[in-house]
């Protein structure tokens, strides 16, 4: 539902994380999209084309990686996946919420074309 | 005349980051927790769907602590000031932040309304979300407690269905508990399922309008107001 606000923050971090010259470069960033982080994957890099349109990084596109949710047990010291929401323990059986990953929203990876010929020798 | 680059044309690189998007809305709230933590006021962060009770619930929490502890509200809406004036009438200071459509609050709208606000002798602020169960479960606010009602009208599926919500949720409130007996609500199943999410969720049942349960809730809130202050509640009343 608010995918057009994690998109302008996407823009956001990498203004400020990219020099200005290298804007125009960027051509792949990519997300951690943690299954609790209340973002729907699919929306976010459709609505991404339409955040990046007539900005500098018009030539971007987003890769947005699902990450499962993990949570570790405090009594029997495990960790184990969590589906459906079910915050209980396979081995001992208690319940746990101890979330070890499944909250991240996180850029982890860009991927910027070198300057071409062309662009160098404008 | 720049240089000639001697790279091949297209060659990729590829940076490994590791950067928070919500980086920005973290920081700031942790900011609002320091000027709070400083003031020695509770913040209370309150989300529900729409309609299910969060402006009546206020307004009978404030007329029941009347005298006992101060109160200010900051009302979260996308249009009209409705809720802020509902709580004005009850004599205690209110800020609407209209949000022009967006679906949720952020830590930064209520770092810039709280300049506007006088804190003196304040106990308690509460944050009155957008009705919403998705989005505002997100955004960090400062608060020290995420408050999440669930009124018996709107069905006992809330917590499965919406579980990002009750997951970062500290107590729920099954709210218009004098309807029970006319839908088909089972506050067994709403606090079972809650608990299977988040095993951590305390939550109390009760009724803003007949007033069933609202005492054990302001107790709860004195005793938290007491541990936030450091201070023995009984001195203050």
């Amino acid at each position: 539902m608010h995918e057009v606000a994690i998109c302008q923050s996407i823009v956001k971090t990498l203004g400020e994380e990219l020099e200005e010259e290298q804007f125009q470069n960027v051509r792949e960033v990519h997300l951690r999209v943690g299954a609790l982080s209340c973002v729907e994957p699919k929306i976010l890099t459709h609505v991404f084309k339409y955040v990046i349109e007539g900005s500098p990084f018009h030539r971007c596109r987003l890769y947005a990686h699902t990450v499962e949710v993990l949570a570790a047990c405090e009594h029997c010291n495990s960790n184990f996946k969590v589906g459906h929401y079910r915050f209980i323990c396979p081995a001992c059986n208690r319940p746990s919420s101890t979330i070890i990953e499944g909250n991240e929203l996180t850029i982890y990876k860009i991927i910027l074309e070198e300057p071409s010929y062309a662009e160098v020798n404008q | 005349m720049q240089k000639l680059t001697n790279k091949a044309v297209g060659t990729l690189r590829v940076h490994d980051v590791s950067l928070n998007l919500l980086k920005a809305n973290d920081y700031i709230a942790e900011m609002i927790r320091d000027e709070m933590k400083e003031k020695n006021i509770l913040l209370l962060n309150l989300v529900s769907s729409p309609g299910s009770g969060k402006t009546s619930l206020l307004e009978e929490t404030i007329r029941r602590m009347k005298g006992r502890l101060n109160i200010a509200v900051l009302e979260g809406d996308l249009e009209t000031e409705r809720d802020a004036m509902r709580i004005r009438e009850q004599g205690v200071q209110a800020l609407q932040i209209i949000t022009h459509g967006t679906c949720h609050l952020e830590a930064q709208m209520i770092q810039q309304a709280l300049p506007n606000m006088n804190f003196e002798g304040i106990d308690i602020l509460f944050i009155e979300n957008v009705g919403n169960l998705v989005c505002p479960a997100s955004y960090d606010l400062g608060e020290d407690i995420r408050v999440t009602l669930v009124s018996c009208t709107e069905g006992d599926d809330k917590p499965k269905k919406y579980p990002g919500m009750f997951l970062t949720t500290d107590i729920m409130l099954v709210t218009k508990s004098d309807l029970l007996p006319y839908v088909p609500f089972s506050v067994d199943a709403v606090l079972r399922d809650a608990c299977e999410v988040n095993p951590k969720i305390e939550s109390f049942v009760l009724s803003a309008l007949k007033g069933d349960g609202m005492d054990e809730w302001c107790n709860w809130l004195s005793g938290k107001v007491k541990a936030k202050k450091g201070v023995n509640v009984s001195d203050i009343f």
